[in-house]
């Protein structure tokens, strides 16, 4: 579990320091020259110049995270209903 | 064990409710902002906005402009029609040649008094979560609770830094929850039937679990 909540805390650190003010100075404030989300992680180079074709990608990501957010919820009421997994088993590796 | 895992959730919830508002998607607006600004257009036409590119209804004047970027011997010329660059109607902010006075009155860079333009998007007073992109098209601006209602734009930054967030986490965990109950697991082996939501209280290893925002602190930046 350690290696685990090491690399998330990583994660989340890096995005903390790029995008809010440091809790010092003013607590739950966002930078302000820091657009919601923009971290600057982009290794496939899916990011597109423009600021038309970002509001699209924007738009785009948001709307897949929505939609992951009430699968996710589904997927875990689903299984605490009936504790089965969501796919039938041996669905990727076969029997 | 199960007593460590529970608390090290219990640390890590609590201190990501209170660095963030808990709201899965609450933040949304329209997701055209030059529509938007289109239907709350200025009505004293005080400022320069993009419905006056699309329906021309103002007619740039015609100015000997010369179009070499490089040759600045307009604007040495006393005689230059251009003297006054807060005329709205002026093709000075549509010309890509011409030099735009610092950034600021550039409409691609251009600063509200609510905030800097960021990545296009200028905050508009007028307009639902100040016209932050986002409102897709079945539903539009959706915000039934009331969680953007009086909210400065810091707060809707926030709300969508949030939701962007989750939403970043949930589209990995939609994949891990599939990929995991039906792979070989190290820690399970290679034909489990462990489903996903008891993968953590079932693990087999006594390894030790840390409190995340130890290292977050730990990781803090120096104050400047």
């Amino acid at each position: 579990m350690f290696p685990l909540f090491l690399l998330i805390n990583f994660f989340e650190a890096t995005r903390a320091i790029k995008g809010w003010v440091p809790p010092e100075k003013e607590l739950f404030a966002l930078r302000r020259t820091y657009y919601p989300g923009d971290i600057g992680f982009d290794p496939m180079g899916l990011r597109p110049s423009s600021n038309d074709g970002f509001e699209d990608m924007h738009v785009r990501e948001l709307s897949n995270g929505r939609l992951a957010m009430i699968a996710v919820a589904g997927m875990c009421a689903q299984e605490l209903a009936n504790h089965k997994p969501i796919l039938p088993a041996s669905f990727i590796i076969g029997k | 064990m199960k007593t460590a895992i529970r608390i090290c959730f219990a640390t890590a919830v609590v201190s990501e409710v209170s660095a963030f508002a808990p709201i899965y998607s609450a933040t949304s607006s329209y997701a055209g902002v030059a529509t938007c600004r289109f239907a709350f257009n200025n009505p004293d036409n005080t400022s320069f906005e993009d419905s006056d590119f699309e329906n021309n209804a103002n007619p740039r004047p015609s100015y000997p402009l010369n179009n070499d970027p490089n040759n600045y011997s307009n604007f040495e010329n006393t005689n230059s029609p251009r003297t006054t660059f807060n005329n709205p109607n002026d093709s000075f902010f549509d010309n890509p040649n011409a030099i735009t006075l610092g950034g600021a009155n550039n409409r691609y860079n251009r600063e509200s008094r609510l905030g800097p333009t960021l990545n296009g998007w200028t905050p508009d007073e007028y307009s639902p979560c100040y016209g932050l992109p986002g409102a897709i098209e079945p539903l539009g601006y959706f915000d039934p609770f009331g969680f953007c209602d009086n909210l400065d734009v810091m707060g809707v930054k926030r709300m969508r830094e949030a939701e962007i967030m989750h939403g970043r986490v949930a589209m990995l965990a939609a994949v891990g929850f599939l990929i995991q109950e039906n792979t070989p697991t190290i820690a399970f082996g290679v034909k489990h039937k462990v489903i996903a939501i008891d993968m953590i209280e079932k693990l087999p290893s006594k390894s030790l679990c840390f409190p995340s925002f130890c290292s977050l602190i730990s990781l803090r930046p120096p104050v400047p």
